[in-house]
C-alpha cells in the first residue's frame, strides 16, 4: 500500500488531490493554486466572502444608503415603530435605527481592521525576532507571552480597557495588547521551522546577511498564511469590541456601534424589542461571515487540518 | 484435509462515490479459500487487496458501498445476513490482522483490556476468566511475560511484539478463517520471518484458513497453497502456487514474476507503464495498456476468468483465442 | 509523572511573578493621581494638602520598585488593598462574591457538555444526516453569536413573552438557567464542532476497524474504543474555555444582575476603584492558572503515553 497511514481505505491506489500543500509550516506563497481552486468549490466560505463584501460595500457607500443622519436627535419621535421616514423605528433618543446599523458597519469593520494591525505589528516582530534568534531572546519574549497567557485573555482585555478609561481607542489598544500572544506564538513556531529549511541554509552559505535572510526568505514564508488566516480572526475581533461596548467601555456616544446600541436599547426591551433585535443580527451576520470564510480558507489551506490558529 | 472451500467470494465489487468520480477498488472479485489452506492474494500498491479484505467483513465505510456480489462462509452471505448475526460472525468465525500494528491498537487501553474485550464480547464468561485466557494466548504466541503484557499499553511494545499481539487477539475465538492484510509489512526482515513462521505453526494447529494479502512474491511462494493474483480489482489468475509460478498464463502475472529479484538470473524487469485509475476503468481488459502480447480481442468486453488446469484459472483473451 | 507534575508547579512561581508586575503595572495605565482618586470619591475637591498627605500615606512617593516590593509583600498574604468605595478589603469582597460565579461557570459547563458531547459524537456518528446538518447549523450560528445578544434575547422570550423564568439576580436553579445557558451556549457549540473533528479522526483509524473486526457490539466500538481517544484533544482545550467562561461571566452578570466577581469588577471600572481592578485580574488570574495546572494534570491521567512516559519509562 503507498501509505501505511490507512492500511485499508481503498482509495489509496488513487493520486489523492488533497495531501498537496499548505501543511503546518511549509513553504508557501500566499494561497497556492491548489488551494484557492478548494476554497472556490467551498459554497459556504464563497457565501461568507459576499456577504463581507457586500457589508464593506454598506460601509463605504453608508451616506448614500442611510435614510436619516445617524446621530440626529428627534425626542418628539422617540421609540417609534417602524414606519415610513424610519424603517427600522427609532431609539430611546428618536435616532433612526437603520441609519445608525448601517453607520455601524464602519465602525465594526474600522476598529476590528485597526485593532488586527496593530496586533499583526506587534506579533510579527516578536515572534519572527523569537523564532529566529533563540537563546536569551526568545526566552525572555516567550515568557512575557507566558505570562499574558496566565490572564485570561478577555478579563485583561477588559481590565486594561477599564483602567485606562472608556473609548474606542483604548479599547483596541487593549486588545491588541492582549491578542498579540497568541499570533506571537504561532509565528515563533513556523520560523523555526522555515529557519531548518534547505533554502535558508543555501542562502546562509552563501554569505546572505542575517536581515536579508529574515525578510527574503523567512518572512514571505511565514506572513502570508499568517495575515491571510489572522485577517479571519475579525469575527473574534468583532465580538469583542461589541461586547466591551455594550458593557460601556468602548463607543462612546453619539458613535452608532453595534454593542453600544444594544446596551442603549436593554431598558426598552419590553416596549421596542426592535432596538435589541437588528444590531444584534448584524453582528451575528457579519462575525458568521467571516467564520464561514475563516473555516473555508483554513480547510483549503490545510485539508487535514493540523494548523490551528486561534486564542 | 479436504479441499472444500471454507471461504467463497463471488463477483465482489466494492466503489467508492468521490467527489471527483467513482473509484472502482474492487471490481468483480472472485476466489476461494480451502479449509486449513493458505490463498496468497498479490498484486501491486492499490490494486483493491485490502479493500477486499475490509469487504469480506464488511467493513467499508462511505464514501465507500459494497456494491455487488456474495461471501459465502459457513453457508450464509456474510453480504446479506443482519447486523447482529455478522457481529457475532466478525471474530469468531472470520478474524483480519492489519498491516501496521501501531495503528490497530487502541493507545489508550492496555493490551489486556484490548484482548480481553474480544473474548467476553463472544462468550458468557467472567472477565476474569477472560484475562486468563488471554494470558494463555499471548504466551501460546511465544510473548515474555504475558501477565505483565496485559497491564502494558501499545507505545511500550516493540513492533513485532505487537504484530503478535495482533494475531493473538485474531486467534482468541479460533477463527475458521483469518485474514491477514500485509501482516509484516511494517516490520523488520527477521522479525517478519518469526511471525510468519508463528502464524503457519497456528494454522497447523488449529486448523483455519488464511488469505494472506501481500505484495511479497517470496511470502506468498514459503507460505501459501494458493495464489490470486489481483489486477485494478479483479482477479486476474488463481491457483496453485507451483502452478501459477511454473506456468503463469496472464501476462501480468509473468510481468509480475520477472519484476521479482531471484538468484541466478541477471536482468530484472519491471512491470513497464502505471497502474490504470481505478477512476476511469475501461470495459475492455484493464491491463491492456501494458500488455506486450494484446491483440485485436483485448479490445473487445473484459476477459472472464477461465479454468486452464486444474485449479488454474486466468483471465486473458490469449489464451483462448477462439472463444474472443 | 510526579517529575512532570513538580516541573508544571516549580513553572508556576515565575509565571506567578510576572502576573504581578502586570497588575501592579495596571494602576500606572490609569489616568491621574490615585490619591486624588480617593478623595474625590468623596463628591469634593480636595485640597493640595490633603492630597500631599495622603500620597505620603499610601506611599506613592516612593519609587515604584519599592512600592511594586510593599503591594507584593502585602499580596502574597492575600491582602490586596481597600475598595476606595467602601473601604472594605478587596479580597474579602472578591471572595465573598466569587462563588456565584463559580456556580454560574460550572452551570455553564455543565449546560455545555449536555448539548456538546451528544451533538458532537451523534454528527459524526451520522455523518452527512439530517441530525449532523442541525448539529453543524447550530455551532456554526452558536460560534457567531454575541453571548450578549442572546442573554437579552433569552430574558425577551423566556421572561417578558413568556414570563417562565426569572431573570434577576442569584435564587435557586431557575434562576440559574437563562444566566447559564446564556454564557454555555458558545463553548457548546465550538466544543460539538471539536467533538465532531475528534470523533470523525477516530473513527477513521484502523484500531476502531480492528474493533469492529473483532465482533465487539457497537456502543463498546464508540463507547470504549472511540469516545475515549475523540474526548483527549477535547480536555486540553477545557483549561483555555475556563478563561472564556470566566470572561463572559463579566457580560452575563451584568445581564442579569448576577452577584459575582464579573459584575462587581464592571461596577468597579466605572466607579474608577482601582484597587478592585488590581485585585479582580490578580485573583482571576491565579484562578485560570490553577484551573490550567488542574488540566493538564488530569490529561497525564488520561494519556497512558505521557503518564507512563515521564516518571517510570521502559
Amino acid at each position: 500500500m503507498s501509505s501505511s497511514k490507512n492500511s485499508g481505505v481503498g482509495v489509496a491506489g488513487y493520486p489523492a488531490p488533497v495531501e498537496s500543500a499548505g501543511q503546518a509550516g511549509t513553504v508557501s506563497h500566499g494561497l497556492p493554486g491548489s488551494a484557492l481552486t478548494r476554497l472556490g468549490q467551498d459554497k459556504l466560505a464563497l457565501l461568507g466572502l459576499v456577504i463581507i463584501l457586500a457589508v464593506v460595500a454598506v460601509a463605504v457607500f453608508a451616506p448614500y444608503l442611510a435614510p436619516n443622519d445617524p446621530v440626529k436627535v428627534d425626542l418628539a419621535q422617540r421609540l417609534a415603530p417602524p414606519g415610513a421616514p424610519y424603517p427600522l423605528g427609532t431609539d430611546h433618543l428618536g435616532r433612526c435605527l437603520l441609519s445608525r446599523l448601517i453607520y455601524g458597519t464602519r465602525v465594526s469593520l474600522a476598529t476590528a481592521a485597526l485593532a488586527l494591525s496593530a496586533i499583526m505589528l506587534i506579533s510579527i516582530p516578536l515572534g519572527t525576532l523569537a523564532g529566529y534568534c533563540g537563546g536569551r531572546v526568545d526566552s525572555l519574549i516567550m515568557r512575557v507571552v507566558d505570562v499574558l497567557l496566565a490572564f485570561p485573555g478577555l478579563i485583561l482585555a477588559l481590565v486594561i480597557a477599564g483602567t485606562l478609561g472608556p473609548g474606542l481607542l483604548n479599547v483596541m489598544l487593549a486588545l491588541s495588547l492582549v491578542w498579540w500572544v497568541g499570533y506571537a506564538r504561532v509565528i515563533r513556531g513556523m520560523v523555526l521551522s522555515v529557519k531548518e529549511k534547505e533554502f535558508v541554509m543555501a542562502a546562509r552559505a552563501c554569505g546572505t546577511r542575517e536581515l536579508g535572510i529574515i525578510t527574503r526568505h523567512i518572512l514571505p514564508n511565514v506572513l502570508s498564511p499568517v495575515i491571510v488566516l489572522a485577517t479571519l480572526d475579525m469575527g473574534k475581533l468583532i465580538l469583542a469590541i461589541s461586547g466591551l461596548s455594550f458593557l460601556g467601555l468602548g463607543a462612546q456616544p453619539p458613535t452608532p456601534e453595534w454593542g453600544g446600541m444594544l446596551n442603549d436599547g436593554r431598558p426598552y426591551l419590553q416596549v421596542a424589542p426592535q432596538l435589541m433585535v437588528y444590531p444584534g443580527l448584524c453582528i451575528m451576520t457579519v462575525v458568521l461571515a467571516f467564520n464561514l470564510l475563516g473555516d473555508g480558507l483554513r480547510d483549503a489551506l490545510d485539508p487535514r487540518g493540523s494548523t490551528r490558529i486561534s486564542l | 484435509m479436504s479441499w472444500a472451500p471454507v471461504l467463497k467470494v463471488k463477483n465482489l465489487s466494492t466503489y467508492f462515490y468521490t467527489r471527483y468520480g467513482v473509484i472502482k477498488a474492487v471490481n468483480g472479485a472472485s476466489f476461494t479459500v480451502a479449509a486449513g489452506k493458505t490463498l496468497g492474494l498479490v498484486g501491486e500498491s492499490g490494486c483493491g487487496k485490502s479493500v477486499t479484505a475490509l469487504s469480506i467483513l464488511r467493513l467499508i465505510e462511505p464514501p465507500g458501498r459494497i456494491c455487488s456480489g456474495e461471501v459465502w462462509l459457513n453457508g450464509c452471505d456474510l453480504l446479506k445476513i443482519p447486523p447482529r448475526q455478522l457481529r457475532q460472525v466478525r471474530g469468531r468465525e472470520i478474524a483480519l490482522v492489519f498491516q501496521d500494528p501501531l495503528t490497530s491498537l487502541n493507545p489508550v487501553l492496555t493490551i489486556g483490556t484490548q484482548l480481553a474485550e474480544t473474548i467476553d464480547s463472544h462468550e458468557e464468561i467472567s472477565r476474569a476468566e477472560a484475562r486468563r485466557r488471554a494470558v494463555e494466548l499471548l504466551f501460546r504466541l511465544g510473548l515474555p511475560d504475558p501477565e505483565r503484557l496485559m497491564r502494558l499499553y501499545p507505545f511500550q511494545l516493540s513492533g513485532g511484539m505487537r504484530q503478535r499481539v495482533m494475531v493473538a487477539m485474531a486467534l482468541a475465538l479460533r477463527p475458521k478463517v483469518l485474514i491477514a492484510d500485509e501482516p509484516t509489512t511494517a516490520l523488520d526482515v527477521t522479525v517478519q520471518a518469526q511471525i510468519l513462521a508463528e502464524l503457519k505453526r497456528l494454522q497447523e494447529e488449529l486448523g483455519m484458513a488464511i488469505v494472506l494479502i501481500t505484495h511479497d512474491l517470496g511470502v506468498v511462494a514459503a507460505m501459501t497453497d494458493e495464489v490470486a493474483v489481483m489486477y485494478a480489482g479483479t482477479i486476474v489468475e488463481h491457483g496453485p502456487v507451483a502452478e501459477v509460478f511454473d506456468r503463469p498464463a496472464h501476462p501480468y502475472t509473468r510481468a509480475l514474476l520477472r519484476s521479482v529479484p531471484r538468484l541466478g538470473r541477471e536482468e530484472l524487469a519491471p512491470v513497464e507503464g502505471q497502474p490504470p485509475s481505478l477512476l476511469n476503468l475501461p470495459a475492455h481488459c484493464a491491463f491492456l495498456p501494458r500488455c506486450l502480447q494484446a491483440g485485436a480481442a483485448c479490445r473487445g468486453e473484459k476477459p472472464e476468468l477461465r479454468e486452464i488446469g486444474p485449479g488454474h484459472a486466468a483471465a486473458c483473451h490469449r489464451l483462448f483465442p477462439w472463444a474472443g | 509523572m510526579w517529575r512532570y507534575v513538580t516541573k508544571r508547579l516549580l513553572y508556576l512561581v515565575p509565571v506567578l511573578f510576572g502576573v504581578s508586575i502586570i497588575t501592579f503595572g495596571l494602576i500606572n495605565l490609569a489616568p491621574g493621581d490615585p490619591a486624588e482618586l480617593i478623595l474625590c470619591s468623596g463628591g469634593v475637591e480636595p485640597t493640595k494638602e490633603a492630597v500631599e498627605t495622603l500620597r505620603a500615606e499610601l506611599g506613592l512617593n516612593d519609587p515604584l520598585y519599592v512600592q511594586y516590593g510593599r503591594w507584593l509583600g502585602k499580596a502574597v498574604h492575600l491582602d490586596l488593598g481597600k475598595s476606595f468605595r467602601t473601604g472594605r478589603p478587596v479580597a474579602e469582597e472578591i471572595f465573598s462574591r466569587f462563588p456565584a460565579t463559580l456556580e454560574l461557570a460550572c452551570a455553564a459547563m455543565a449546560f455545555m457538555v449536555c448539548l456538546a458531547l451528544p451533538a458532537g459524537i451523534l454528527s459524526a456518528l451520522y455523518r452527512h444526516a439530517f441530525l449532523d446538518h442541525l448539529s453543524r447549523f447550530g455551532a456554526l450560528f452558536g460560534a457567531s453569536l454575541p453571548g450578549f445578544w442572546l442573554g437579552l434575547m433569552l430574558i425577551y422570550f423566556f421572561a417578558v413573552k413568556l414570563g417562565v423564568l426569572p431573570v434577576m439576580g442569584r435564587g435557586g436553579l431557575r434562576h440559574l438557567v437563562l444566566p447559564a445557558v446564556t454564557l454555555g451556549f458558545g463553548l457548546a457549540a465550538v466544543y460539538a464542532r471539536i467533538l465532531r473533528a475528534g470523533m470523525l479522526e477516530v473513527l477513521g483509524q484502523d484500531y476502531i476497524r480492528v474493533a469492529r473486526a473483532k465482533g465487539l457490539k457497537e456502543k463498546w466500538v464508540i463507547g470504549r474504543h472511540a469516545l475515549k481517544n475523540a474526548l483527549l484533544p477535547a480536555v486540553t482545550l477545557l483549561g483555555m474555555s475556563c478563561g472564556h467562561l470566566l470572561g463572559g461571566a463579566v457580560i452575563v452578570e451584568t445581564i442579569f444582575a448576577w452577584p459575582g466577581v464579573g459584575k462587581f469588577a464592571v461596577d468597579a471600572i466605572f466607579n474608577r476603584d482601582y484597587p478592585v481592578i488590581q485585585g479582580y485580574a490578580f485573583f482571576m488570574a491565579a484562578v485560570f492558572v490553577l484551573v490550567n495546572l488542574l488540566v493538564d494534570i488530569s490529561y497525564v491521567f488520561l494519556d497512558p503515553r505521557i503518564r507512563l512516559e515521564g516518571g517510570n519509562s521502559r
